[in-house]
């Protein structure tokens, strides 16, 4: 049996407001989508699922609006990042929410045990970093692609990936010599 | 390469747990607006009944108006009467813009 592409299932959302060719699309992200916004909450399972699903119905209600020429998953991510942006912004209005900016990182690096806590020390790393990691590496986007869902400049995508390499190897040698 | 970064590589590309979906999909699909075309068919049943109604107001009211109005009002007779019944027709078909 055929299986049929994201591109195809939205265009019967937008033709038909076929129901069950959503669900098919819902069912075939939720999984990544939701892993994508546990690491941008630092594994807040229940705000990222709230996030995840706020997502899904943006999605829905702007369906036809996707142009087609990006990759579904692209616009999809870039929706659930700027939820998750807005969803900051609301919890925390008086305070300057800069993507860039690295979380306090003191005693995080002596604790963190070096093989199973990827998300530990993916959570070191500021905000868009992390998005960037997990698009990547976890999803396996381009550089290009990444660009697009995160709305920055390719230089940027780049830069992120290389600072946070560099921030991510300290660690893990710093952890190995407290090992 | 040095082993920090071998090490870093292999947890950066090991595969993410896959997330069972328990119940997730039904709760999005349940919070979804109301399906487009079960909207449509209120819409084809008021837009007659407002079409049939100002037919028949036309056909029923048109002479006593004008006949009331014209004893009674400085204005034409005519243009109230239209007046009247566009505003009998124009109702109903506000209050599906309004709830549309």
């Amino acid at each position: 049996m055929a299986i049929d592409s994201d591109a195809a299932l939205v265009a019967r959302i937008v033709a038909t407001d076929d129901r069950s060719a959503f669900e098919l699309l819902v069912r075939r992200h939720q999984s990544p989508l939701r892993n994508f916004l546990r690491r941008l909450t630092k594994n807040d399972a229940a705000l990222a699922d709230d996030l995840a699903q706020e997502t899904f119905l943006k999605a829905y209600r702007s369906m036809a609006s996707f142009a087609g020429t990006a990759k579904f998953s692209t616009w999809l991510y870039r929706i659930a990042y700027n939820t998750f942006l807005n969803d900051q912004r609301t919890r925390f209005p008086h305070a300057e929410l800069d993507e860039s900016q690295h979380p306090s990182v003191t005693n995080e690096i002596e604790s963190a045990s070096t093989e199973s806590d990827l998300e530990r020390l993916l959570g070191l790393l500021p905000l868009r970093q992390r998005a960037v990691f997990d698009l990547h590496y976890k999803k396996g986007m381009t550089h290009q692609e990444i660009a697009q869902t995160l709305d920055v400049p390719l230089g940027t995508v780049k830069s992120d990936l290389a600072r946070g390499h560099e921030s991510l190897r300290k660690h893990v040698t710093t952890q190995k010599r407290f090992a | 390469m040095t082993h920090a970064d071998r090490e870093l590589d292999k947890m950066l590309r090991s595969p993410e747990p896959e997330l069972p979906d328990s119940g997730f999909t039904e709760t999005v699909l349940r919070r979804l607006p109301t399906k487009r075309w079960a909207r449509t068919p209120m819409r084809r049943w008021t837009l007659a009944s407002a079409a049939a109604l100002g037919s028949l107001s036309t056909y029923l009211l048109a002479d006593p108006i004008e006949h009331a109005l014209s004893t009674y009002a400085a204005f034409p007779a005519p243009v109230l009467t239209i007046a009247t019944l566009a505003l009998l027709v124009s109702l109903p078909l506000a209050w599906i813009l309004y709830t549309e």
